[in-house]
Parts: structure tokens; C-alpha cells; sequence
């Protein structure tokens, strides 16, 4: 288990290679065949990392799949984990919008495994980390999923919904001193803007609506006629929020530096980084207002030592400084309120310049944004690592022994300025010569920007860590092996109690020849989170890996140059989704517990219990089996690897409450580990290249599936067995399953009565699937999918020739559904306004035929306005991730002179999505929110 | 060589410090946390101070069950002929539109009310052997005023707690008719799955029962003991209260179609109990006595009340539309309502010939109740009439506005400037004296006919009248020589007005099963214009059709509960 470090004179020759990287890493290639030594952009040999050591490609038998840093700035967003974003199969990353700093991503592995808690389990340089999003690119040498036991084993009771394996940049032997610099500028563009009616539409439509209801107009002729004409934009207003609130364009920019070099005593790396992102707010000065922006200062200094000849450390600190600046008021709600105030609300300004408002919506979008001040929040992170390695070998050869602390700390603090402004409301009235006029009535009143710190959040976590490593060849026999003892405690202030964490770790793997190779790991790990005598679980796994292609008789086979099969079975846990310390039955004080005595207002608490105690509280368990196959073809040219997997999931905490009358009266849920969820799936990724002359290429792609069944859920009971939760996958959306609109008075009257709310002509008409003659929750069955996707593929190609390069990632997904619900698609209720979407597919008596929309109503329709399948649609979704287009110069220059090694690229992230949804909405945020953002770049690279 | 040797030294080291480091921490007791915040269950049960606590826990159930924002913000008046709702999207309207099941009840309340029996459940038994506790806790001579004073308070708590398990019952009892009984706590699924619903008769023996038990347990009065802290605590009235209204609904037609007069007999003896306390009268200011704060039961009509915090958001909905920051959707009372409201000089319905009543003007010469407890079109209110007319600041037909022509006033706290968000305590009276009056006259009347007084001082004519001629109202008594017929309707009709948004109206339909008739009946509103001179024109329109079909008289049980018990539970009929 030695490091090989190669070096490669011309990086840019590989670029085709580096665009694909993820796939070499994990393709096993045998060195010797590589014509090119292989090496990656921070220098690093092929070897791949896995749980608290690494491999070379050959002796993995496991699961992963792994990229390098470089494939990071592919795309260019604001936080790294939407960069990882159709890179690593087995991996789904569901984008959450692009305000800067809040952007963070829901991240997947290989599908759903339980229906509590699917998070998955993140860590840099061995120890766990909340969110990718604090690093930089630029100071990372590869992220690696693990995702099958023998993976997994290692992390005990925290593994099994997947891990995130990140491995910082290290330095290596040069004789000279490495140096690189990197920027990009973006111009970024919401992806799509929600798109409402305006005021005549939305006066017409809303009196429409008001009609079917049988109740009066709101608006008069004369209304519609002046907002028609749009002649006085204060009686008649016609604000597009959109329009008022964003400008077209925000910027994304960043920059790092970055050093590298040593000798053989000591190596180091050093990078510092920049980046800025702001918002799409308009008018902002930053001062008394602030656009959302967010900028980051990020630094990592890795440093290893050669102390003697047998002690060896290596030393890291990295960190960043987190500035955010936001206006006072939530994104969510910011783009609520620029959704749905309706356009004929009121003006944006008063003819004099003020902000209005009215009591029942005072937070006009641009008073809110620029009158009310901002919040910001300041977040300092630092992390240290110190491990230190002392040969053995006067024990017994290639034995090691190693120990080390890391060090995790976050600080965030919240500095706001905000004060509240007067606001005025247009009251109408009809003058004496019988027009309309205008008045403004002030509402409340403007008053001092105030400042107000703290919100203080802190947590930190410190593991130390000591083992021994062992590495020794036996004629064809070869044995390793590590061992380890790891404590991990975790504080969050204001917390109730640390969360600690002991684990014994380790792996054996054995090959004869470098041909049969067997892997076992194991850890007996311990959580504070359960009762003592139920703390410490044993997880084993065991894996096994083939290379028939050094077998003899397949020396003859010239079309399959390499060939591994592989298999791995094991256990892991999984401890989210839990309570603290369940096992005890606390008894509290909660809100609204107690009771008013006397005669003022003096509460006396109430002492409740907050829970039932389940003694026998313990993690979730999964077994997981794989099966993989890794082969390249073609003289080396078409590489595939594929895998496929089976988990059970068992011990997953339900409510026994679903099933228990409720007249035990218990206030709490009353959970058990009975809960059980069985996943299953494949992933297969392709990768042709090849290079004539000048000229270069490659095509390949990625295809994961994975598909779970919940197979014991203790969920409420239900009349008929089709609405079961049990038997479907996680998050299976359920409704009724809508057969058309209501055609008439008689058409109700034959049909089965529907239980929500009266009905008439133009309503959703559904399915009665018991036959009981009534519409009623009884009759909900699966509809579509779920939230998230079952299938998500990539196509992956480009070329190179001479100093140009090209490269293009599509991502995709399928097997989705999505819930179109609120605000953006229910017109008029809760105040929202109407897309086009509604209001030219919506029913009336002359459209009955055509129609897409039930008919309008300004009433909150219950028979409507409910899980159904005309509101869940599946979707599928393309995306073109990302697009570049590079040139390198100096390409056969010698090295003397100073700058080695300069590409600049054009590139862009999110240029075009595709979906087969009818509404024009972005298919993965529903346009809710934040939207999702493209970015065109200009980019610059550059090695000294 | 040496510097082999050295480093060799060196490695030993290295590696017996790594050793011993990993046995050091592996030895500590590391995964041993706890929040420190919280009690485990048994560090609860071993003082007064935490026993207590445990407690008022039981009382926290009355909170938000009862009294101003009630359903989706609306309050029960709406779900009944009293009142609509302003707001079209509370979730109350489905008790109006009728489409409401037993997977969907607007006020689902089965959960709930069993929580606080569990409650008072786990207070109870775990407080059993208080006396032990509280003898340990204050083990020492000089304790001994404490320790007397520390039993003497757990035994009221514990007979308080009772009282209240027995109300929650109550609760059960009036919307869904008998309910399993749950006398001790549980966590045996088996067990509970196997309960079985209790007759509605049993279930009122049991509470009966348990009001018996606790009586001598509970104490007379808060007033006037420990600077009044403990004013609003449940008192020894209070559980005759809750017997008197529990037993007049025992024998009323929904519960007792046979007519049976014990049970009528019955009801009127526990009516009588509490007046015969002679602690209680009528206040002389109607109006004034729906704002009193907390401590409400020093006054001398109420008996029991849930005592409230300040808030303004009742105001912020039920102030009319036109007041800054009101009309957020509120309680119009509905002209079915006010016409309940007779005329002052000749106590006579306004339907009835020679009333007085003036369609023209028909807020003038009513019943001084409407007043106090109506907004009603151009009547003062902070500083400016009403403006209830069509294109009035108040007007009916605004979005939020009134839908009937009235705000509602009974409650309202007129004094609150909500712009500068002031807010005052909402007391909410559970049982108050007029209301024991008008039970004995309901059951005096069915026992023993409208003027008998079946050995008792008082007739239920007599009982009637000193409703009607209370201070500040006076209105005329009723008339002499009534049938038991007519009497019967003069007590539903004094009832309806007196106890208006009380909460009893939406029960007193169903015991009275006269639901199906009222409550199919159009929602009825005052359309007001007003012409150029100045002069009002007032029409009665339809505000809305309302069902009600005979299922409805019981709500029916969730539809879960019954699937969870595999058939042990029965469903209400028709649902």
C-alpha cells in the first residue's frame, strides 16, 4: 500500500483524461499500461481514498466512485455541492434554488433508505463536517462516495446512508516551487421567472372567479377599463414585482492561489481563495438596505514532515471566513410576496415617493427590500489536523503506528440593521363630481436603523484517532491491515448535552498474485445517544475482487484488456432520525403547558412528560450487498464499470402511536425500532476516449437507479389496503386520481358524491376506487413517483485539439413527480395571483371540452385544491449542467519560461433545461423561492 | 548506526504514548451524557414543588378547546345559528356547508381532551402516595407548617385534578355520546385497542360519581386566601356547576328519548345545589361582565372561568372592518340571532302582534341584551357609529366585512388601540349563575311543570324571571299561566339570547334535537342601504344555505380510531 507519485511534465496533455477524471480514478487502471503516466491536477497518483486510509485502483472491491477537485469547477456555483451535481454516480444532488449563501442542496445516496432521516454523512480529512459548502474547489484533491458496506463498515452505526469522503491537497517532491492562479467572473441569470398575470387580466379573471362562486363583481367596468388603458398607474396599478424588485443580471467571482513543493523532508500546500457571489436584488446601496449576497475568504495550509526516518507527520489547517448580507425578511417570503401581491394592489410609490402598503399586505417587495434595513451573518471556520506516523518495522516488518487530533470549529454571529418605515395605504373615494380619487393613509411610522447582534451559534467537534497500519508481502501472498480507536465529540452551544462517539475500526485485505483479493472491515462502534448496555454495535462487512484478466487463459481475449469482478456483503448503521437519549422518559416544562392563577397574568408552569421512553432505542441496520463489475475495452479505450446493490434496512424507529387508540391519551409519539425498507438498484458508467494526432475525444456517461420499498411501516390504518404506505417506495406521493372536470349539474348528480366541498360544474371529478358511491379519503391511491428521482443519468463528451478543449455535461433525471401546489399554481387562493398556465387552460362552460384548469374561484376550494393526479405530474428533466470551451497556451513551450501553463475558457452552468411539464415552471424548485441561477463564465488558469 | 538506534529508541516511544493515550481515553466514561435541563420520571414525583407543577399541567387542556379563536379562528357561534364567519377560508364553514366526515371533523377534539385524561391520569397516580413524598421531602420538625401546608394543597390539586379529568369527559361526552373510559394510564397497546365505548348514561354515572367523590376534596373558594394568587382554580362550585349541566343534558331529548322525569328530577335537584350555595347572583352589568380578567371568579355571577393572557388578536378579527387593523375576518352575528332579541316594553317576540317592533327602525325598543352583545348598523362604537351599510367603512359586501349586517360586541374589549398593538387579558366564563338559573328552569319545567315547585323555593317560571329582570336588563317577566309548552319555548328562547356565543347555543340545538330544524334554515343577514337622505333601508337576505342531517347530532369518531381498534369501537350512526 505504498503512494506512487509520478510525475508528468505536460499536464495539459491530459486534459481529455483530467475532464473524465472521476472515472479514471475509480476504473482501476493498472499503471503499467498507461503509456502517459496518469496524474491529476494537484499531482496525485491514481490511488483511491477510502474510509481512514486508500487503495490503489486494483485492490478495491468495494463501492465508490470518486472525482478530483478539478472536476469541481466544472461548474460554477456558489456552494460546492451543487458542483458535485451529476459527477458521481450514485449520487443526487436536488438544487434548492441559487440565492448566494443559501443555496445548499439536498444530497442523495443511491436513492432512499429509510423514510426518517436519508442525510448523509460528510467528512474532510476524517472528520465530519455539516455542509461541503465552506470549501473551495481549488484546496480539494478528490471527494469520494462510498456507498457500499465494505465502504461503509468503518463508520458503524453512521454509515449507512452513504459518505461524502473529502481529501484535501497535499504537497509534493519538486525541485521547484509550484505555483497556480485561478479566476473566474460569472454573470448569472435566473434560470426562469415565474410569470403572472397583469392587473386587467387579473381583474377580469378574479371577477370571473367571483362570478362562479355567485357572488358579486369586485371590480366594476370602469376598473377593468382603467386598467386596460393603464392611463393613471395609481388608480389602476400594474406592477410586475419581478419587474420592480430584480435586476436582470447578478455576478458570481472567484479567485485562489495556490503554492505546492518540497523535498523530501517536508511538503507543503498553501492556497488562499476568494469568492463573492451577490444577488438578483435591484436599487441596494449595502449601507441602509443590501442586496442577498454572500463572500467567502477560504485557506488551507497542508504540510507534511519527514521527522526521522520512520516518524513522519502530516499537519493541516484550513478555514474560512463566511460573510452573508441579506435583507430582513426570509427568501421564501420574499418570493412569496413578490408572487402573489396582485398586481392592481397598489403602486409601488406613492405619486411623492413613498412606499405604500396596506393592512393586510404591509410588506410591499421593494419597501421591504430597501426601507427595512438588513441582517447579516458572519461565520468563522477553522479546522487543524496534526497525525503523526512511526514505523514499526523493528517490531515486525511493515508495521505502523499512528495518532492524531483534528480540531472542527464554527463561530456565526448575526449583525442587523433594521428599522421600521411608514407606509402609505391608497384609500379611494369617489369625489363629488362622481370620479374616482385618491388619498394616501399613513401607516405607522419611520424610525432609526437599529442595530442588533448575537444570535450566536458555535459548535465544534475534536476526534482523536490512534491505530496501527500494517503492510507486508509474503512471496504471492500479500497482507494489510488497520486498526484503529477513534473518540469524536461533538458541542453545539447552547446545546443540551455533547454528542460523543467511540469507535474500534479496522480492515484486513489479502490477494494472492494481485490476482484474488479479500477485503474485511469491521468497527464496533459506540453512541452516548442510547442506553448504557445498548451503546456499542459490531458492524463487519467482507468484499472480494477478481482480476480475470491476469488469468492465463484469457491472455487470448485482446478485446477485453481488463476485466475485475467484485462482491461485497456487510452491515452498517444508520443513528438519524432519532430523538436525544429516548431511552429516557423526560418530564418538562412546554409551551402553553401550565395555567394562568390569580388575578393578573401569573403562569405557572406545568411539570409534562414530553415522552415515552423507549428503552430499547438503537440505530437503524442495513445489510448491503453489491456486485461490480470494472472492464476496459478496446485497447484501453472504452472503460465501464458497473454496479449493482440490494439493502434491507431494518430497525427503523415508527410511531407504535399510528396503531394505538388514542385514548391513551399519549401527547408524545411512542417509538420502537420495527420499521423496515428494503433499496435496491444499479449504476453503470461509460467512458470512451481516444486521440488521433492532435485531435482528441471522449463521450461517456453515467446511470444510476435505485428504487425502495417500505416494507413494514406501522402506519395509521387504513380502510382500504391500496392506500398503504407499506409496499410503496419512500415519499410515494398518494391522492385521488382525477378523471376529468365536472361537465354539468347532471354529470354531478351521477356521479359519486365527493365529500370535500360542494361541487360544481368545471370541478376536479375523481375515481371512486372502493366502490362506495362516495369520494373520500378512502379512495386515495400512489399517483406518480416522488419528490425525488429514481433515475438520474449523465451524458458526458468532449474534445480537444491542439490548445483547444471542449467539454459538455447534461444531467438528468426521471422516475420523478412533482406536487404542484400553493401559491404558484392555485390561483386566488391565499391572495396569490394567476400564471397563464391556469388562466388559459381554465374551465368554463364554453371551454368544457378543452379545458386543462378547473374552473376559477375565489373561494378556498377543498375539492380541488387537494393531492390529486391532476396536480402530482411526473417529470423528467434534462439540464445542460455545464458547457466550456478552452485554450491553452504554451502548449510546447519549454518550461524555462515563467509562466508554465495558461487556459483561458468560456463556460457556462445551467445554459438549458428541458422538461415535459405542461407549466412553465423550473422543474426542480417549482420556481418557489430563490430561483436556480445560469452562469455564463470567463475563466482564467494559470501555473507558474 | 547510533542514530539508528536512537530513532529506534525514539519509535518506542512513540508507540507506547500512542498506546497509552488510546487505553486513557478509552477508559473514560465518555458516552455517558444526559440533558441536565429535564427531570427523568423519577426525579418528578419527589417534591412539592415539581408534584404541583405536574399538576397545573392537568388544567393546560381548557386552553384553546374553549372560548375566542376556537376553530380556524372562528369561534363556535359560527358553527351554528348564531353567527356566520367573515373569513371564507377557516375550516369552520364545513360545519355549516355540512361536509364534514369522520375523516375530517372541524373540531377534532377526540385526541385532545384524551391527552388531558392522560394527564390527570399520570398526576393522579403518581401523587398517590403524596403524603410519603412529601414527609421525606421535608423530613424535619421545623418543616412541619410546611408539610401540612404542602398535603393540604396536593389534596386540593389532586381533587382539582379529578375535576378536570371529569370535565374533559364532559367534553368527550357532549360531541361524540358515550366514550371509553380511560381511569388509569397505559402504555399496553393490547389493552387499549380492546376498549370499548361506555354507554352515554354510564358515562354519566361515572362522572356523577367522580363530582361526588371530589367534593369534600375541593376547596370552597380562592377568594380571599394567599393575596388571591390562586384565584381561577377549580372550586367546590364549579363541580356542582359542571353536575348541573351534566344531568341536564343527561335528560334531555337526545339523551333521554323516553322522557324519563327522573332523569329531569335529577337534573333540577343538581341546578338546586348550586343555589342553594347562596353564594351566587346576578352582576348588575351584562356587558361588563364578559370583560372581567382573570380572577373572574371573585365576581358574584361567575362561578368558573378559564383565565387568559392579554392579547388583542380576538379585536384584531372581530372589530369591524372599517377600525385600523380590524375585520381580519371576523363573527357576524346573524339575523336569526337578533331576532331572537324581544321588545323591551312588552317582553313579546318582535313577530308577535302588537309587539311594537319597527322593521323600519328594529334596533330601537329591543331586548337591552342586543345591544350589549350586537353591533348593530349605526350604533356608537369607539367614537364613531357603525357603518354598516352597503358602502359603509364598515359595510356589508367588503372582502372581510360583515356578511350579516353585525359585528359582534359580547367579548369585544372596545378599548384597545391596535395600532399600538395594545392588548388586554381574555378571561373566557365556563359557568356563570344565570346559566344555573336557566338549567333549573328547564328542568323544573319538564319535572314538574312552569310554576310548580316540586318542594323546592323556586318555580321555573320563577328561576326565568330573575334572568330576565337582572340588573341593567330588567326586562319584563314572563307572563302567568304559560303551558309547559310554551314555557319550555321561553326558556329555549331566554337561553338563546342570554347565553348567546357562550358556546351553548351549537349543544343546546342537539340536546334539544331541534337541530334539523334550525340548523337547515337559511342563514339570514340585514342588508342595509342607505338613501340620499341620509335614511336607512333595512331588508332580510339570505346569507347562506346551512345542512344539518340527523348524523350530525353526534360527531362521528375518527375514522382511524375505529380502524386502530380492530372493531371494538363503534361508530356513531349514519357517519
Amino acid at each position: 500500500m505504498k503512494r506512487i507519485y509520478l510525475h508528468q511534465p505536460n499536464i495539459v496533455h491530459h486534459r481529455v483524461r483530467l475532464l473524465a477524471g472521476k472515472l479514471f480514478l475509480i476504473c482501476a487502471l493498472p499503471l503499467s499500461l498507461t503509456a502517459q503516466p496518469l496524474r491529476n491536477e494537484a499531482g496525485r497518483d491514481s490511488t483511491v481514498n477510502l474510509a481512514y486510509g486508500y487503495q490503489a485502483p486494483d485492490q478495491v472491491s468495494a463501492a465508490v466512485s470518486a472525482i478530483s477537485g478539478a472536476d469541481l469547477r466544472k461548474t460554477h456555483t456558489a456552494s460546492l455541492s451543487n458542483s458535485l451535481t451529476g459527477m458521481l454516480s450514485g449520487l443526487t444532488v436536488t438544487q434548492n434554488g441559487g440565492a448566494p449563501g443559501f443555496d445548499d442542496p439536498v444530497l442523495m445516496i443511491r436513492g432512499m433508505h429509510t423514510f426518517l432521516n436519508n442525510g448523509v454523512l460528510i467528512l474532510i480529512d476524517g472528520i465530519q463536517i455539516n455542509s461541503l459548502n465552506n470549501l473551495s474547489p481549488d484546496e480539494i484533491e478528490s471527494v469520494t462516495l462510498l456507498k457500499d458496506a465494505t465502504a461503509l463498515a468503518l463508520y458503524g452505526a453512521k454509515g449507512a446512508n452513504g459518505v461524502l469522503l473529502v481529501t484535501t491537497k497535499r504537497g509534493q517532491v519538486s525541485d521547484k516551487v509550484n505555483i497556480s492562479f485561478k479566476a473566474r467572473y460569472g454573470l448569472q441569470k435566473a434560470v426562469s421567472l415565474p410569470e403572472f398575470a397583469g392587473s386587467y387580466e387579473y381583474a377580469k379573471l378574479y371577477n370571473e372567479a367571483l362570478a362562479n362562486d355567485g357572488r358579486e363583481a369586485l371590480y366594476a367596468e370602469k376598473d377593468l377599463d382603467g386598467y386596460r388603458s393603464g392611463a393613471d398607474p395609481y388608480l389602476y396599478p400594474d406592477v410586475n414585482w419581478y419587474d420592480e424588485v430584480l435586476r436582470k443580471n447578478s455576478y458570481i467571482q472567484d479567485y485562489s492561489l495556490t503554492f505546492d513543493g518540497g523535498n523530501k523532508t517536508a511538503r507543503y500546500f498553501v492556497m488562499g481563495g476568494y469568492m463573492d457571489s451577490q444577488g438578483l436584488y435591484d436599487h441596494t446601496d449595502q449601507e441602509h438596505n443590501a442586496n442577498i449576497g454572500f463572500k467567502s475568504i477560504n485557506f488551507r495550509a497542508n504540510v507534511d514532515l519527514n521527522i526521522t526516518e520512520t516518524l513522519s507527520a502530516m499537519v493541516g489547517i484550513g478555514g474560512n471566513i463566511q460573510d452573508r448580507k441579506f435583507p430582513p425578511i426570509t427568501t421564501g417570503d420574499m418570493w412569496k410576496n413578490m408572487a402573489t401581491y396582485a398586481p392592481n394592489l397598489y403602486s409601488v410609490r406613492t405619486p411623492d415617493g413613498k412606499i405604500t402598503g396596506t393592512a393586510n399586505f404591509p410588506n410591499n417587495p421593494v419597501g421591504y427590500l430597501l426601507e427595512k434595513g438588513y441582517q447579516s451573518r458572519h461565520d468563522r471556520n477553522i479546522q487543524t489536523n496534526v497525525q503523526l506516523t512511526q514505523k514499526l518495522d523493528f517490531v515486525t516488518r511493515g508495521l505502523s503506528a499512528f495518532g492524531g487530533a483534528i480540531f472542527d470549529n464554527l463561530f456565526q454571529n448575526r449583525y442587523d440593521k433594521t428599522r421600521n418605515y411608514a407606509y402609505y395605504e391608497p384609500v379611494r373615494t369617489l369625489s363629488s363630481t362622481g370620479q374616482d380619487s385618491m388619498y394616501y393613509l399613513q401607516r405607522g411610522v419611520d424610525s432609526d436603523l437599529t442595530v442588533s447582534t448575537g444570535g450566536d451559534y458555535e459548535n465544534n467537534r475534536i476526534v482523536f484517532r490512534t491505530g496501527f497500519d500494517y503492510s507486508r508481502k509474503f512471496g504471492q501472498h500479500e497482507l494489510g491491515g488497520m486498526i484503529m480507536f477513534q473518540q469524536d465529540k461533538y458541542t453545539v452551544l447552547n446545546n443540551a448535552s455533547p454528542f460523543a462517539q467511540q469507535n474500534l475500526a479496522g480492515r484486513l485485505a489479502y490477494n494472492y498474485r494481485q490476482k484474488y483479493y479479500l477485503e474485511a472491515a469491521f468497527s464496533y462502534s459506540g453512541l452516548e445517544n442510547y442506553a448504557p448496555g445498548n451503546r456499542y454495535g459490531f458492524f463487519p462487512a467482507l468484499s472480494g475482487g477478481w482480476l480475470i484478466h491476469k488469468e492465463g487463459f484469457w491472455k487470448e481475449n485482446r478485446a477485453v484488456n481488463y476485466l475485475k469482478l467484485r462482491a461485497s456483503a456487510g452491515m452498517v448503521g444508520n443513528d438519524r432520525g432519532a430523538g436525544r437519549f429516548s431511552y429516557n422518559e423526560y418530564w418538562g416544562t412546554a409551551s402553553n403547558q401550565g395555567y394562568y392563577f390569580g388575578t393578573g397574568q401569573s403562569w405557572s408552569p406545568g411539570l409534562v412528560q414530553n415522552s415515552i421512553a423507549n428503552r430499547d432505542v438503537t440505530w437503524e441496520k442495513a445489510i448491503i450487498s453489491n456486485v461490480g463489475i470494472d472492464a476496459r475495452l478496446l485497447n484501453n479505450k472504452l472503460s465501464l464499470n458497473a454496479d449493482a446493490f440490494y439493502e434491507y434496512r431494518s430497525d427503523i424507529l415508527v410511531d407504535l402511536n399510528n396503531n394505538i387508540p388514542d385514548a391513551s391519551g399519549y401527547s408524545s409519539s411512542f417509538m420502537k425500532n420495527q420499521g423496515e425498507v428494503s433499496n435496491r438498484g444499479v449504476e453503470v458508467e461509460l467512458m470512451y476516449n481516444d486521440r488521433t494526432g492532435d485531435f482528441g475525444y471522449y463521450l461517456g456517461g453515467q446511470f444510476s437507479f435505485a428504487r425502495s420499498r417500505i416494507e413494514k411501516s406501522y402506519e395509521t390504518p387504513k380502510q382500504e389496503a391500496y392506500s398503504l404506505r407499506e409496499g410503496h417506495p419512500v415519499n410515494q406521493y398518494f391522492g385521488l386520481e382525477a378523471t376529468g372536470f365536472f361537465k354539468d349539474e347532471s354529470d354531478i348528480a351521477s356521479s359519486p358524491f365527493q365529500s370535500f366541498s360542494p361541487v360544481r360544474p368545471g370541478d376536479l371529478k375523481y375515481q371512486d376506487q372502493n366502490g362506495d358511491d362516495v369520494i373520500d379519503l378512502n379512495d386515495e391511491v400512489a399517483i406518480g413517483f416522488h419528490s425525488h428521482p429514481e433515475i438520474n443519468y449523465t451524458i458526458n463528451a468532449g474534445m480537444s485539439y491542439k490548445g483547444f478543449d471542449l467539454g459538455v455535461l447534461i444531467y438528468a433525471t426521471a422516475n420523478r413527480s412533482v406536487y404542484l401546489d400553493g401559491y404558484m399554481f392555485w390561483p386566488f387562493v391565499g391572495n396569490s395571483n394567476i400564471s397563464p398556465w391556469a388562466a388559459e387552460g381554465r374551465w368554463t362552460a364554453d371551454t368544457h371540452a378543452t379545458a386543462t384548469f378547473p374552473h376559477l374561484t375565489a373561494e378556498p376550494n377543498a375539492n380541488n385544491y387537494r393531492a390529486s393526479s391532476f396536480w402530482v405530474r411526473n417529470v423528467n428533466t434534462w439540464r445542460l449542467r455545464s458547457a466550456e470551451l478552452g485554450y491553452t497556451f504554451g502548449k510546447n513551450e519549454s518550461s524555462q519560461s515563467l509562466i508554465k501553463s495558461l487556459r483561458i475558457y468560456l463556460s457556462g452552468t445551467n445554459l438549458f433545461t428541458w422538461d415535459d411539464l405542461d407549466v412553465d415552471v423550473d422543474p426542480e424548485t417549482l420556481s418557489r423561492g430563490y430561483p436556480v441561477m445560469k452562469t455564463y463564465t470567463v475563466g482564467l488558469n494559470m501555473n507558474f | 548506526m547510533i542514530k539508528k538506534q536512537i530513532d529506534m529508541e525514539r519509535s518506542k516511544i512513540v508507540a507506547a504514548a500512542l498506546l497509552v493515550v488510546t487505553l486513557l481515553w478509552g477508559c473514560q466514561d465518555f458516552l455517558d451524557r444526559d440533558i441536565e435541563s429535564s427531570f427523568t420520571e423519577d426525579e418528578v414525583f419527589v417534591n412539592y414543588t415539581r408534584m404541583s407543577q405536574a399538576g397545573y399541567g392537568v388544567y393546560s387542556f381548557l386552553f384553546y378547546r374553549i372560548g375566542y379563536d376556537r376553530i380556524d379562528n372562528a369561534m363556535l357561534a359560527s358553527a351554528c345559528d348564531e353567527a356566520d364567519h367573515a373569513d371564507v377560508n377557516s375550516d369552520i364553514h364545513r360545519f355549516n356547508t355540512g361536509f364534514w366526515n369522520a375523516q375530517s371533523v372541524p373540531e377534532d377534539y377526540w385526541d385532545d381532551f384524551y391527552q388531558g385524561i392522560r394527564r390527570a391520569n399520570l398526576f393522579l397516580e403518581n401523587s398517590a402516595d403524596y403524603r410519603t413524598i412529601l414527609y421525606r421531602d421535608t423530613l424535619d420538625a421545623n418543616n412541619k407548617n410546611t408539610y401540612h401546608y404542602q398535603v393540604r394543597d396536593i389534596a386540593w390539586l389532586r381533587a382539582e385534578a379529578r375535576f378536570l379529568r371529569s370535565f374533559y369527559y364532559f367534553e368527550l361526552l357532549k360531541r361524540y355520546g358515550g366514550v371509553p373510559l380511560v381511569e388509569k394510564s397505559t402504555e399496553d397497546g393490547d389493552d387499549l385497542k380492546g376498549l370499548k365505548r361506555k354507554s352515554f348514561d354510564e358515562c354519566v354515572t361515572f362522572i356523577e360519581s367522580e363530582i361526588n367523590a371530589v367534593l369534600p376534596g375541593l376547596k370552597d373558594t380562592w377568594v380571599g386566601f394567599e393575596d388571591e394568587k390562586w384565584r381561577g382554580r377549580v372550586t367546590k362550585s364549579a363541580a356542582l356547576a359542571l353536575k348541573s349541566r351534566l344531568l341536564l343534558y343527561a335528560a334531555s331529548p337526545l339523551h333521554n328519548p323516553d322522557h324519563n322525569l327522573d332523569k329531569w328530577k335529577k337534573a333540577a335537584q343538581a341546578a338546586y345545589e348550586v343555589i342553594a350555595l347562596n353564594r351566587f347572583a346576578l352582576h348588575s352589568d351584562y356587558k361588563g361582565l364578559f370583560r372581567l380578567g382573570n380572577g373572574a371568579d371573585g365576581n358574584i355571577e361567575v362561578i368558573f372561568a378559564l383565565q387568559g393572557w392579554a392579547r388583542n388578536d380576538f379585536e384584531k378579527r372581530n372589530y369591524p372592518i372599517g377600525y385600523d387593523q380590524g375585520g381580519q375576518g371576523s363573527t357576524c352575528p346573524s339575523q336569526n340571532l337578533v331576532d331572537a332579541y324581544e321588545m323591551k316594553a312588552t317582553g313579546a317576540a318582535i313577530h308577535e302582534p302588537g309587539s311594537g317592533y319597527d322593521p323600519e327602525n328594529p334596533y330601537a325598543g329591543r331586548d337591552p341584551r342586543l345591544a350589549m352583545s350586537v353591533l348593530t348598523n349605526n350604533t356608537a362604537f369607539k367614537g364613531r357609529p357603525i357603518e354598516a351599510w352597503v358602502g359603509g367603512l364598515d359595510g356589508f359586501g367588503k372582502p372581510r366585512g360583515t356578511t350579516t349586517g353585525y359585528y359582534i360586541r359580547k367579548y369585544v374589549d372596545e378599548g384597545l388601540n391596535l395600532t399600538q398593538n395594545t392588548s388586554s387579558i381574555h378571561t373566557w366564563i365556563l359557568f356563570r349563575y344565570a346559566e344555573i338559573l336557566l338549567n333549573y328552569a328547564e328542568a323544573m319545567n319538564e319535572a314538574f311543570g312552569p310554576e310548580a315547585k316540586g318542594g323546592y323555593p323556586l318555580s321555573a317560571k320563577a328561576a326565568v324571571d330573575l334572568v330576565r329582570s337582572r340588573p341593567g336588563v330588567a326586562m319584563p317577566i314572563l307572563p302567568p299561566g304559560l303551558s309547559q309548552e310554551e314555557m319550555r319555548d321561553r326558556i329555549k328562547r331566554e337561553r338563546r339570547v342570554e347565553l348567546a356565543f357562550e358556546e351553548h347555543r351549537f349543544f343546546d340545538v342537539r340536546r334539544w334535537k331541534i337541530a334539523e330544524e334550525t340548523e337547515n334554515m337559511p342563514l339570514m343577514a340585514m342588508k342595509i342601504t342607505k338613501n340620499e337622505e341620509g335614511q336607512f333601508n333595512y331588508l332580510v337576505v339570505k346569507a347562506e344555505d346551512r345542512k344539518f342531517y340527523e348524523k350530525m347530532y353526534f360527531y362521528p369518531i375518527p375514522e382511524t380510531e375505529i380502524l386502530k381498534s380492530g372493531g371494538n369501537l363503534v361508530q356513531n350512526e349514519g357517519w
